[in-house]
């Protein structure tokens, strides 16, 4: 079953690198996993939007890169280039003669707030807030899997790491999530009580 | 009747359904930025199948011309290149060590498209670390305030294997082929029409063993922008950015220095109930690895050890870069000293003497665990 998707995906890849209607489902199918990746790596609105765009933009001029080579996964293969997308986003924002990589990945400075998860008073909003306060390479994890839709193994090849470290970093950081999510709850359920009582 | 859920699937069940909850979180677009990109994207595509350039990406009889042009201009900037490979060497002692040595090669490999020009300049490889240079050169007579590339893939010819790219530094070169940019203030705003990249590669990720050379290929896709000011924003960085068409395929080989020292028996050292373990110590004429693992004291937190490592000839300066990974249970560091000891003999002397667990909010909420984990070992 896999590997008709699989064989159904490289059909539609092959057909994309000369079709625009092709190349049109393929932008349809990954648009929302893209979205959803970058949106949550870079909280500005336009920002983010620039970066999707852009990150497409690299596809059609990469797509032909395909023709000779197939990847093991066209997921991983454009979920790189996001990656590389979002590293240049933050790298350009400091940027500019002198360009050290190892500093330049994205390191979002974000504070978990509490009372604004809690005031914003939506589940998928304090969610958002959660993975955003997590340390770096556990949000990748995270936002890759759930955002993305990556399978672990197609994690590993964007992160250039091993698949058990993927399912380490994973289990640890929906660990985090979880009890995280859950005293917020109680916090709000804390602060609902103490507001009835008044 | 619904039978009572065992302890296991009603964890399970919470599980997914946090999972779902997450799932659920996904940032969403807003309205129509997904139809309106499409059509963007679509005259793009078209435009771009369409373009002469992408369907013979191969030389036209122009570019060949312009290409023995430029190879002349090469054969000079090849000499200019050992000037400023000479500066970067100050903020590398690892590529002090090996040029100095001689060792590493020129490649020379020039490329055009349209305006562009980047130029394979160098190269070096060991067990450890591959190390490139190359020269992005712009449109004649464009000063950038941004002369880079967004693409820098190393793969291995033969198997495709990718190369993971370790480290990256990009300067300035003036009209005198001197590196600029190193240690500038912030303003003014320096500009250039001719940067050099140095990549540091991590060989080690994949198996050479056997190899006297690797037959490689580099893939560079250079871009050109030209800001009024540092922090002018991303939407006119993307607008303002001229970039050629296609990327830029260098296929290349580089001799592999064969001299790589191990010390690979596992060594373990106690203090304060944790277990520290030297995994094994990898030293190339232009680096030096050593991997430590312990299990973790709260493993919902990220571990980092602090290494001093000593040699006969002094403690090593500037530690290195540091790579955590989980190993199964394992918290470990992958240390990396960018320094040239491969004629460092007689006894080492690594200690650990903190470590030091990273928390979810931020960098204040670090448990540190002082103690002495100290290794003591001969690398043959």
């Amino acid at each position: 079953m896999a590997d008709d998707v699989n064989h159904q995906e490289q059909a539609l890849i092959k057909r994309a690198l000369d079709d625009p209607a092709a190349f049109q489902q393929l932008y349809n199918r990954y648009f929302k996993s893209i979205y959803g990746y970058v949106a949550s790596r870079i909280s500005n609105q336009h920002d983010a939007e620039d970066t999707v765009s852009e990150i497409f933009l690299r596809v059609i001029r990469y797509l032909p890169q395909l023709r000779n080579q197939y990847p093991a996964s066209f997921a991983a293969w454009l979920f790189t280039i996001a990656r590389h997308a979002v590293t240049d986003h933050y790298r350009h924002k400091e940027a500019t003669e002198v360009i050290p990589l190892e500093t330049a990945l994205p390191d979002l400075d974000v504070k978990l707030d509490p009372d604004l998860a809690l005031i914003a008073g939506e589940d998928s909003a304090q969610v958002r807030q959660l993975i955003a306060c997590l340390p770096e390479r556990k949000r990748e994890v995270v936002t890759l899997k759930y955002y993305g839709g990556l399978r672990n193994q197609e994690i590993a090849v964007v992160l250039q790491i091993g698949e058990k470290t993927v399912a380490a970093y994973l289990s640890r950081a929906l660990a985090e999530l979880h009890d995280q999510y859950m005293n917020l709850k109680a916090q709000a359920e804390q602060k609902e009580v103490n507001h009835d009582s008044r | 009747m619904t039978p009572d859920k065992s302890p296991v699937e009603t964890k399970m069940s919470a599980d997914s359904e946090f999972e779902a909850l997450i799932m659920k979180s996904v940032p969403q677009p807003r309205e129509n930025f997904q139809q309106a990109l499409a059509q963007q994207l679509l005259r793009e595509f078209e435009q771009q199948r369409t373009s002469p350039l992408r369907r013979h990406r191969k030389l036209s009889i122009r570019s060949v011309a312009l290409l023995a042009v430029i190879l002349l201009i090469g054969i000079g900037s090849v000499f200019a290149m050992s000037t400023i490979l000479q500066q970067f060497t100050r903020h590398d002692p690892g590529l002090k060590a090996i040029y100095e040595q001689g060792l590493g090669h020129e490649i020379g490999l020039i490329q055009a498209i349209e305006d562009f020009t980047v130029t394979l300049e160098w190269a070096y490889a060991d067990g450890n670390r591959l190390i490139l240079a190359y020269v992005i050169q712009g449109k004649q007579g464009t000063q950038y305030t941004n002369l880079a590339s967004d693409v820098y893939t190393l793969q291995v010819r033969e198997s495709g294997e990718q190369i993971p790219l370790y480290q990256g530094m990009t300067t300035a070169i003036d009209q005198n082929g001197e590196a600029i940019g190193w240690g500038a203030p912030p303003s003014p705003i320096i500009t250039t029409n001719r940067t050099l990249t140095i990549s540091t590669y991590d060989l080690s990720a994949i198996e050479t063993s056997g190899k006297s050379a690797l037959d490689l290929q580099l893939e560079v896709a250079p871009y050109g922008v030209t800001l009024q000011h540092r922090t002018q924003m991303p939407d006119d960085f993307f607008s303002l950015k001229e970039s050629p068409e296609g990327l830029f395929t260098f296929d290349f080989s580089v001799d592999l220095i064969d001299q790589l020292r191990v010390f690979d028996t596992p060594l373990t050292a106690t203090d304060k109930g944790i277990r520290v373990i030297l995994q094994h110590v990898h030293v190339s004429p232009s680096q030096t690895r050593l991997l430590v693992c312990f299990i973790p004291p709260d493993p919902s937190r990220q571990w980092t050890a602090i290494p001093h490592l000593t040699t006969s000839r002094g403690e090593v300066q500037g530690g290195g870069g540091v790579e955590p990974f989980m190993d199964g249970d394992l918290a470990c560091n992958d240390y990396t000293y960018q320094a040239g000891m491969y004629d460092y003999t007689g006894q080492w002397r690594l200690e650990v003497t903190e470590l030091i667990g990273f928390g979810s909010n931020g960098g204040n909420d670090q448990q540190r665990i002082a103690g002495s984990w100290v290794f003591e070992f001969v690398v043959p």
